[in-house]
């Protein structure tokens, strides 16, 4: 009784699920299509799919219309934890994006956030539907009011899938993390043709905004992988570090001896605070083996932040890359760590700083492009931060650098240091120049005798340590073991924050 | 601005020609001015600057500065055979001394400062080939 016209949806539903034509069409482009992305990036069986009936109203479309409006919603588990998904279907249309599509995905965006589980979406889409008019772009709105409310209580990750633009690339960059594959996904405001018209500049898609693009460049995406299947494993993967929501805390999963001794660290990083080295072996070193997953790798390189686990632990790691630009703050290494502070505050995820830093880089060009306004975002994002936050001065830790990653003022909760350690507010040269620039001018054999005074009386931590700025200073191999009986005790930290609608924070 | 003959319907025209600093091409033909699109030639233009960006980045390799600071050691010569990820200079700079190594293989074709120079970001440090 009334089965029947239901048994003739779902006819017609597998029959356009087996619509041979898209289905190469899209193969030929090196993507999978909707349906195949779900299958590969869910536990088998575990989909359930929610308005499958929806279809676009508009009467100019009648012999358009298609069931499920050109994007598929749904949710289901991956490594048995519940998820919201959207995928959209490139051959409908375009996958673009109107007032049926829009009000499907705002659906599970609002199931996500009431029931608390991370909601992914798998972009293919040019953009709002020009057809439906304003409609489609007013329920776009709603999917952008949506992930601000999200945001913060629960994670929100976007795969770029094909060439996106408009709603398609805004939502996205409204959530938490974006991935993209290479030669495949592109994002942009407006595309080649229309870059063409408007300026004249001949520029590919690839070249716009293309995986390498977003990566490098803009800092607009956090992920870039080779393929869609990498991809889709990347973000089971990243999952596996994020708490469900923002009142739960991280997995705990432990691979890796709590109490092995970091030898190798003394070899890794040289005294001499002039040479450089690389942060990720010490980061390796440290953490346990083979944990630590890179965000924004490519991006203001300068900077490394990414999750690792230390003792089993989910940890967030903000460090200095003295192989790169001396591993320096500069605008855009700024840019990445507030970002990334933000998110380990928001799910409970507790910091980690390892640092060797001389401070923010001089010079018109970052000065002229808001170095103080982009700076400041790190001393907010930390000081707001009501997570564990430890820091581990490794070299150097000068002057406003010190300020913003180390200072226990400002609210780092422990500082360890190594015996070599220079914390200070800029290096000897310069300060004994400004300090003794009347002895100097007069007698300027006199400066090399003061710059190794003030080297010997300051470049150390042990004047920090007596001012009780500095908790301990260890020797690098005993690094892992006291990182993990510091995170160990602070793991119940509560801080409380004064309540209010929500801070003005530099942007 | 130049000089021309143009042949319209087999009528012979002098103009003047003279590109503007938009790109727009204005030709001046019996005290009329006409603005000439020219789409084709900027596509062409753009497609051209593009081809000779990849003979740069085939051919030629420009080092630039990364920071700005004081170069401490000039590890190579002119006409030196470098491997990809070999060190080229040493660059003190935020009191560090930073390593500028070699992007791919290649000969190095110019070098254009020395010791104790002082540099600025994007400055050509060498040319690789």
């Amino acid at each position: 009784m009334g089965g029947n016209k239901l048994r003739e949806f779902i006819e017609k539903n597998k029959e356009l699920q087996n619509d041979k034509q898209a289905i190469e069409l899209q193969h030929k482009k090196g993507k999978l299509t909707a349906q195949e992305r779900l299958k590969y990036l869910l536990d088998a069986d575990s989909f359930v799919e929610l308005d499958a009936f929806a279809e676009l109203q508009s009467r100019e479309l009648e012999a358009k219309k298609k069931p499920r409006d050109g994007v598929i919603t749904g949710y289901g588990t991956i490594n048995k934890r519940p998820v919201y998904v959207y995928a959209q279907d490139f051959s409908f249309m375009g996958g673009s994006m109107g007032e049926a599509h829009n009000k499907k995905v705002s659906n599970i965006m609002e199931l996500a956030l009431k029931t608390g589980c991370p909601c992914i979406g798998l972009l293919d889409s040019g953009g709002a539907r020009i057809q439906e008019g304003i409609s489609a772009l007013d329920t776009g709105g709603k999917i952008f009011q949506l992930n601000t409310m999200a945001s913060g209580i629960i994670p929100q990750i976007s795969a770029i899938l094909g060439p996106c633009a408009g709603i398609a690339v805004y939502s996205p960059a409204l959530t938490d993390f974006i991935f993209m594959v290479k030669k495949t996904s592109y994002m942009f405001i407006t595309g080649p043709d229309v870059v063409k018209t408007v300026t004249g500049q001949v520029i590919d898609f690839e070249g716009l905004g293309g995986a390498m693009s977003h990566n490098e460049k803009s800092g607009v995406a956090h992920f870039m992988a080779d393929s869609e299947k990498e991809c889709l494993d990347m973000i089971k993967i990243l999952l596996s570090y994020l708490p469900q929501n923002n009142l739960e805390n991280s997995t705990y999963h432990t691979a890796d001896n709590p109490s092995r001794e970091t030898k190798k660290l003394e070899t890794i990083v040289p005294e001499d605070p002039k040479k450089t080295y690389d942060i990720k072996d010490v980061i390796e070193e440290i953490f346990d083996k083979r944990s630590f997953f890179e965000i924004q790798a490519s991006f203001a390189a300068n900077a490394v932040v990414g999750f690792a686990r230390l003792n089993g632990n989910v940890v967030g790691i903000v460090a200095n890359q003295p192989k790169v630009l001396a591993g320096c703050l500069d605008i855009d290494s700024s840019d990445k760590i507030a970002r990334f502070v933000r998110f380990c505050d928001c799910f409970n995820i507790p910091l980690i700083n390892l640092v060797d830093v001389t401070g923010y880089l001089p010079g018109t060009d970052q000065e002229h492009n808001g170095i103080i306004r982009h700076g400041a975002k790190v001393l907010y994002a930390y000081s707001e931060a009501a997570v564990p936050k430890i820091c581990l001065v490794l070299r150097k830790a000068y002057g406003g650098a010190y300020i913003a990653l180390v200072s226990k003022e400002m609210g780092f909760d422990k500082v360890i240091a190594w015996p070599f350690a220079e914390i200070a507010v800029m290096g000897a040269e310069q300060a004994v120049s400004i300090i003794n620039k009347d002895e100097i001018s007069k007698n300027p054999k006199i400066k090399e005798k003061l710059v190794a005074e003030y080297s010997e009386k300051y470049l150390n931590p042990y004047v920090a340590a007596k001012l009780g700025k500095i908790d301990m200073i260890i020797e690098p191999k005993n690094t892992r073991i006291a990182l993990s009986k510091c995170l160990e005790m602070l793991l119940n930290k509560r801080e409380k924050r004064p309540v209010k609608k929500h801070g003005n924070m530099p942007l | 601005m130049e000089e021309l003959i143009v042949k319209v319907d087999s009528k012979e025209y002098k103009v003047f020609v003279e590109e503007t600093e938009e790109g727009k091409i204005l030709v001046h033909c019996d005290n009329d001015v006409y603005e000439v699109e020219t789409k084709k030639d900027v596509e062409q233009s753009a497609v051209e600057r593009l081809h000779k960006k990849q003979i740069t980045e085939e051919g030629k390799l420009e080092i630039t500065a990364p920071l700005p600071g004081i170069i401490y050691e000039v590890k190579v010569k002119q006409g030196s055979d470098v491997k990809q990820g070999q060190s080229l200079f040493t660059l003190m700079a935020m009191k560090m001394e930073n390593d500028i190594t070699a992007p791919r293989d290649g000969v190095v074709k110019e070098i254009n400062v020395k010791k104790n120079d002082n540099v600025n970001r994007g400055d050509v440090l060498a040319v690789i080939e």
